[in-house]
């Protein structure tokens, strides 16, 4: 399973006033898992009662774990400060696909009262498709074509789910 | 004999016309999808989650099993044929299966996977029947301290066994508690943490959490790699075993079905560690052992029938505690409490139906996958010449369609989107999601159970140390974290790991 596998050493080096500023996959993470559990546990003490150990309130446990979060995220990052990290490769990254699937999955949520499944799921499998490489227009429009079919096949005639074909605009 | 009645009883559900068609639709549907390689059991289960909404809850958890089976037996398939795990619990099998198939063998390791697997399947089966009724009325006499600190070794052990780095799994576990409890607090019905969305106020879409994490995450990350897939050439023959076989493989299925047997139960473990352990003890074992590596029957049988009976015996904390050992199970409790069924350890007692129908389902499922696998590889084999685009189109088809027939709501598709990038990050940074997926499922339930610890110590933390269950539970799981960043232990794990 590729989700599995041991992710290669990563990092990004940018130069910045001639000053080498590191960023390997366990500064940023830290980073990241600093600011979820900052906001979390700062959130929690700013709008909710806590409460105390006895009658705990609705901010008690998160503003807790938050804060865990937040420390975890700052050791994270320092023990990827100390260690030395290798150069990421921008250039593997999907930046098509990360760009066109949420935006696929966006224009289905919004066709399907307006203009039904058909079309929906037409949108979303046509920006999908494009997001690939080696895609040309012509075969993601057969590809979409084909998938929508199959899916409205097994969806709406296999489990009769009740989603409609066609929207309201459209009738 | 209760027993025999308890097994009775799940018969007469498990054979009841729909459960049987369900369970056939989940481990075909579940062979299938398992079988396409990049789509492992964890997304296998979470794309097709929202199938199962509008079933009873026993049809659903006895597909949702289903799938969890077949998923794992594609798995062994591509390993077999490919030499391409179709999941971590089968990566050892690519090791001497993917000899046996180039030596022209195909026919007798898939045979091998199967048959031990069957074998292992109804020995575990067996073990969960036996065990899951005794071990519920151990956890109804857990006081909420004791619950409190069980969840906190699940945890422990969740972080233990993930891939990679401790102190970041540590974080994503501690991120998973906080998705969950997002939404409204049950004690004072305030909504919290929902940064003004009204669509927050039931909490994170655990089923848009899911295949984000899993199905459109693993997508992305393998865009990165073009992929590029051998297909064995020509038809698959020879799918009987000779009695010489049979006698090869009769002990590693044995020593595999009780290793994989003990390692299911331990929360963290399942079927990897227990395919992993079964290969390891046989490597040292085995009258074969130097044959080991280089197509040995036995490097097939012993971690088939491990994982095999891992995955089921991983079920008896998740139905008798309520408590999940491993990402899969958090899927399967996520879909119960979906349901309306809370799991935990009335629901023997509450649903006896569900519950032993489930069991004996799961015994129904194993003969359905041998006899569906065998005659039908062939089958199996065409799917795997399925182009990559074809699958990642219908891989966000079937999310999104599944996604909004459950909630129909746009939200539900911003945090699809969301979850689905966000995994991918984490995946890119070294981030393992399955244990994100435990703590979001126990979240809800470790800050009810420390509300009332501390409702009933009136404040006193002490209380987790003070009552012995919790103690010996917290004991366990600080042993457990302080080994294993021992740094000589810390070193052999990164290489257990790495011999994938």
């Amino acid at each position: 399973m590729v989700a599995a596998h041991r992710p290669r050493p990563t990092g990004l080096v940018t130069s910045l006033n001639m000053q080498k500023l590191k960023l390997n996959a366990d500064i940023a993470s830290g980073l990241l898992f600093a600011v979820f559990g900052g906001w979390f546990c700062a959130t929690s003490i700013a709008g909710l009662a806590l409460g105390n150990a006895f009658r705990m309130g609705p901010g008690f446990f998160p503003a807790l774990v938050g804060g865990l979060l937040f420390a975890m995220g700052i050791f994270i990052a320092i023990k990827g400060w100390r260690a030395e990290g290798a150069m990421i490769k921008l250039r593997s990254i999907p930046w098509r696909a990360i760009a066109l699937f949420p935006i696929g999955l966006i224009l289905f949520g919004a066709v399907m009262r307006p203009l039904g499944l058909a079309i929906a799921l037409l949108t979303l499998c046509f920006c999908s498709s494009v997001a690939l490489k080696g895609m040309t227009l012509v075969r993601a429009a057969v590809l979409s074509a084909a998938i929508t079919t199959l899916c409205i096949g097994i969806f709406k005639l296999g489990l009769g789910l009740n989603l409609p074909l066609v929207g309201d605009w459209l009738r | 004999m209760d027993f025999i009645s308890n097994l009775a009883l799940g018969f007469s559900v498990a054979l009841a016309a729909q459960n049987i068609l369900f369970c056939f639709v989940g481990v075909l549907g579940g062979t299938l999808v398992g079988v396409l390689p990049g789509v492992g059991p964890l997304a296998t289960i979470a794309i097709l989650l929202p199938v199962t909404f509008s079933m009873a809850p026993d049809s659903a958890l006895i597909m949702l099993a289903g799938i969890y089976y077949g998923a794992q037996y594609g798995g062994s398939t591509t390993a077999i044929l490919l030499n391409l795990p179709g999941e971590a619990s089968s990566a050892v099998t690519t090791l001497d299966g993917y000899q046996m198939a180039r030596r022209g063998r195909a026919g007798a390791a898939l045979a091998t996977a199967a048959l031990s697997s069957f074998f292992a399947g109804t020995v575990a089966t067996i073990i969960v029947a036996i065990f899951a009724a005794p071990l519920t009325q151990v956890a109804m006499a857990f006081r909420p301290p004791s619950y409190f600190s069980l969840m906190v070794l699940g945890l422990v052990a969740s972080v233990v066994l993930a891939h990679g780095s401790v102190p970041k799994a540590i974080a994503m576990v501690l991120l998973g508690l906080l998705l969950g409890i997002i939404g409204t607090d049950i004690y004072t019905g305030t909504t919290r943490l929902d940064m003004g969305m009204l669509e927050l106020a039931d909490g994170v879409n655990f089923v848009a959490l899911a295949i984000g994490l899993f199905g459109i995450a693993e997508i992305l990350r393998n865009l990165e790699n073009p992929e590029s897939r051998e297909v064995l050439k020509g038809r698959v023959e020879g799918l009987w075993l000779s009695l010489h076989d049979f006698r090869r493989i009769a002990m590693p299925s044995l020593r595999g079905t009780a290793i994989g047997s003990a390692l299911g139960i331990l929360p963290g473990g399942g079927a990897m560690l227990a395919s992993f352990a079964a290969y390891i003890v046989e490597k040292k074992v085995s009258k074969n052992r130097d044959e080991m590596g280089r197509g040995a029957i036995e490097g097939v049988a012993a971690p088939e029938s491990a994982n095999n009976a891992g995955s089921q015996t991983a079920f008896i904390p998740m139905l008798t505690l309520g408590l999940p050992s491993n990402a899969v199970m958090a899927l399967m409790i996520g879909a119960m409490i979906i349901q309306g069924v809370q799991p935990g350890p009335d629901i023997i007692l509450k649903q006896p139906d569900m519950f032993w129908g489930l069991i004996v389902s799961m015994w129904i499922g194993n003969l359905m996958l041998v006899l569906l696998n065998l005659p039908l590889v062939g089958l199996w084999v065409r799917f795997l010449t399925v182009p990559y685009p074809v699958l990642v189109v219908a891989v966000m088809a079937f999310s999104a369609v599944g996604i909004y027939s459950a909630s129909g709501t746009l939200f539900s598709m911003y945090e699809l989107g969301f979850f689905g990038l966000l995994g991918y990050v984490f995946m890119r940074l070294g981030c393992e999601p399955a244990p994100l997926i435990l703590g979001f499922i126990l979240g809800p339930m470790m800050e009810e159970q420390l509300r009332r610890s501390m409702l009933m110590s009136r404040g006193d933390p002490t209380v987790f140390l003070t009552e012995p269950i919790s103690l010996s539970f917290l004991i366990v799981a600080l042993a457990a974290l302080l080994l294993m960043t021992a740094p000589a232990i810390a070193r052999r794990r990164e290489e257990a790991f790495s011999e994938e």
